[in-house]
């Protein structure tokens, strides 16, 4: 049962710029092929993309939005793998607060204890879809990846 | 390296109508032992591997990406595959990946402020996105762009780290 739309999302500025905020990777986001300077495959812009308009409602969002972990939420509930428990192969990306502030995002808690994601937050854009798309690639270059999704 | 836009043979609106590149096949989700053997016959190890990740993304089923994304469309899938011969030809072949919105993406990026990408959704539709160093910035449906995509291409180059 789809919950009831959010009014509108409003930017939490508790949640300050220094704050980490995790991504799941999938393994066709990153490019093994040509890896950063660390030796990890690259993450490539479409792991930020959005949710479609269409899933995002079905999740009870009012807009297109992206889905990350408030990271001191998910070492509070046992570790990143928590946060990949049923995600096998997946990776796991950090960027922060202030990365997706100046990529014209705003964040809210958005708890999903019921989809067992208590630290559930999402970023909404402020900007246009131009904005969106930047962003990608801006959050991509900036993002660390913690954990490598495994090569399929 | 420097490249004129005579140099990049792709990239303008006409190269990548659909009359002017390979046809698939939109209801073949995989590649048959036939199909594989006639693609590595005829294309270079790049084409063949692209193509044969892009036919895999007909495997993702919905939720795929961990977030509930549709599965991927088979014209998305079936276009992606048109275009791959096309962007063969380049000096700098991009990198494909799924899309959320259940299409393929087309990415050349060189670090946080220059990247371009050809988005095919679901039904085959193409989207273009580039941003430049310089500022400019665009996206909007493929033939509409303000500037010629093979001079983005050729700054985008020359965005690379050396």
């Amino acid at each position: 049962m789809p919950k009831p739309p959010l009014a509108e999302f409003v930017d939490d500025r508790s949640l300050d710029g220094s704050i980490g905020l995790l991504r799941r990777i999938s393994p066709a986001w990153v490019d093994f092929e040509d890896p950063d300077g660390a030796g990890k495959p690259r993450i490539r812009g479409p792991a930020f993309q959005r949710h479609t308009i269409k899933v995002a409602q079905q999740y009870g969002y009012s807009d297109r939005c992206m889905s990350l972990g408030l990271e001191e939420g998910v070492l509070q509930a046992g570790g990143l793998d928590k946060m990949l428990a049923n995600w096998s192969g997946y990776g796991l990306a950090r960027v922060t607060a202030a990365d997706l502030r100046e990529t014209s995002f705003g964040l809210q808690r958005a708890p999903e204890p019921d989809l067992g994601e208590p630290w559930h937050v999402v970023a909404f854009a402020l900007g246009s879809s131009n904005a969106a798309k930047k962003a990608q690639g801006v959050l991509a270059a900036r993002a660390e990846l913690l954990i490598p999704p495994t090569r399929p | 390296m420097s490249l004129a836009n005579d140099d990049v043979r792709f990239l303008t609106s006409r190269d990548l109508s659909p009359s002017n590149v390979y046809r698939g096949d939109p209801n073949q989700k995989f590649l048959s032992l036939e199909d594989r053997e006639s693609v590595r016959q005829d294309e270079d190890e790049w084409t063949y591997q692209t193509t044969l990740r892009i036919k895999e993304f007909g495997l993702l089923s919905q939720g795929w990406d961990s977030y509930g994304a549709p599965d991927i469309g088979h014209q998305a899938i079936s276009r992606a595959i048109e275009l791959v011969r096309t962007f063969a030809s380049l000096p700098l072949r991009p990198f494909v990946a799924p899309t959320s919105e259940g299409g393929v993406e087309f990415e050349w990026s060189m670090g946080e402020h220059a990247r371009l990408s050809v988005d095919i959704d679901e039904v085959g539709q193409i989207e273009v996105f580039y941003v430049l160093p310089d500022g400019r910035e665009w996206s909007g449906s493929l033939g509409s762009e303000p500037d010629d995509l093979r001079g983005i291409y050729v700054e985008l180059l020359e965005a690379r780290p050396r």
